[in-house]
């Protein structure tokens, strides 16, 4: 595929920084250390030409996450311990269902919470976010089919309300 | 009733997630590391010291520059003719004809000044020398890369750009400019953004 010019990096920053901050967020339930490793690898891509194979996009998702993760790894003991994992926006009205949500979202375990994440606020499809984290596209539906069971038995209750 | 997969998703949708803030270094985390390491990486070349000339672009603030000597041959020291460089990374000179609004013209809905009259360039608290890049330095390539700057309300740069190109050098002198940091500058109190030339002083020695 190539690199990125400069504006092509800031315009991918525009368009799926709201969905990758939400993405590592959702990994590393920080939205401070988040914010650092979206930086960092944008920054990256802004500072040196990087050769990327496939799908931009795809890559930065792949990049956020080893980013988080290697983050995640050298902060072990505070990660246990974070909370402070704000990131999403409810509408008027439903606020206490957005804190249930993601709520819901951090007890989900890592494998189906990132799936859904890049399904729903990446807009990915199963195959689209089956590369980008490198898993066969069946074990993608099947990971979002339990993880969105999941949250439909959390939330509806209270969406009834 | 049960939602659907597909009801549930436009439900869950609705949540949008929170925007990150502006694509710019900032002083913190992990970019700290990543500016460390680049430190690290210019004082562990071997290093030579020159006196700092004031730059004919009207600098007004030469850093005094440290300088890696660095073989001009294949950027490996040890063998080849060996030459110091220079870089002066230079702050705080107007443009000439630039739409410059001083301090005064400031209003709390324009919340951006200019370095000019009555507003006095903030002073830079981090500094990051450029990296001459080696196919630079072999193909003898020196000069003056100046960027126009627009540094944030927390002394970070946001913006830059490019007001006086050489293409071999404008990545290094972006890429060390946005590692920058300033203090904020304060218009009745309140953080401004600033709006200001830098100079990038490439110059190969010896």
């Amino acid at each position: 595929m190539g690199s990125l010019d400069r504006q092509e990096v800031r315009t991918l920053y525009e368009l799926h920084g709201a969905a990758l901050l939400a993405y590592a967020i959702s990994l590393l339930q920080d939205r401070a250390a988040s914010e650092d490793v979206l930086q960092q690898v944008f920054l990256k891509l802004l500072g040196s030409p990087v050769t990327i194979n496939g799908q931009p996009l795809h890559y930065l998702y792949r990049a956020v996450r080893n980013t988080a993760l290697n983050y995640r790894r050298g902060q072990s003991r505070q990660a246990a311990l974070a909370s402070n994992g704000h990131w999403l926006e409810s509408p008027a009205g439903l606020e206490e269902i957005g804190l249930a949500l993601q709520s819901a979202l951090r007890e989900l375990p890592d494998e189906q919470r990132e799936i859904i994440v890049l399904r729903v606020w990446g807009q990915m499809t199963f195959e689209e976010a089956a590369a980008a984290l490198g898993i066969p596209a069946n074990t993608a539906a099947s990971r979002y089919r339990y993880g969105l069971a999941k949250l439909k038995e959390r939330l509806q209750p209270l969406a009834k309300e | 009733m049960e939602w659907q997969d597909d009801e549930f998703e436009a439900f869950l949708r609705q949540f949008q997630p929170v925007k990150p803030k502006a694509l710019s270094p900032r002083r913190h985390g992990l970019l700290v590391l990543a500016a460390a390491a680049v430190l690290l990486t210019a004082v562990a070349l071997p290093m030579r010291f020159w006196r700092a000339v004031p730059a004919e672009t009207g600098v007004d603030e030469a850093a005094p520059s440290t300088l890696p000597a660095s073989d001009a041959t294949d950027g490996k020291p040890g063998s080849g003719e060996r030459r110091g460089i220079r870089i002066d990374a230079g702050r705080g000179i107007l443009t000439e004809g630039t739409t410059a609004r001083s301090g005064a013209d400031a209003t709390a809905a324009n919340q951006r000044v200019r370095v000019g009259e009555g507003v006095q360039p903030p002073v830079r608290i981090v500094n990051v020398n450029p990296v001459y890049p080696a196919e630079a330095q072999a193909a003898g390539i020196e000069g003056v890369v100046i960027l126009e700057i627009v540094i944030g309300e927390d002394g970070s740069v946001i913006e830059e750009q490019v007001v006086q190109s050489i293409p071999e050098l404008d990545q290094a002198a972006i890429d060390a400019v946005l590692q920058w940091r300033y203090e904020p500058t304060l218009l009745n109190g309140q953080p401004v953004e600033v709006e200001m030339t830098v100079t990038i002083n490439f110059t190969l020695l010896g």
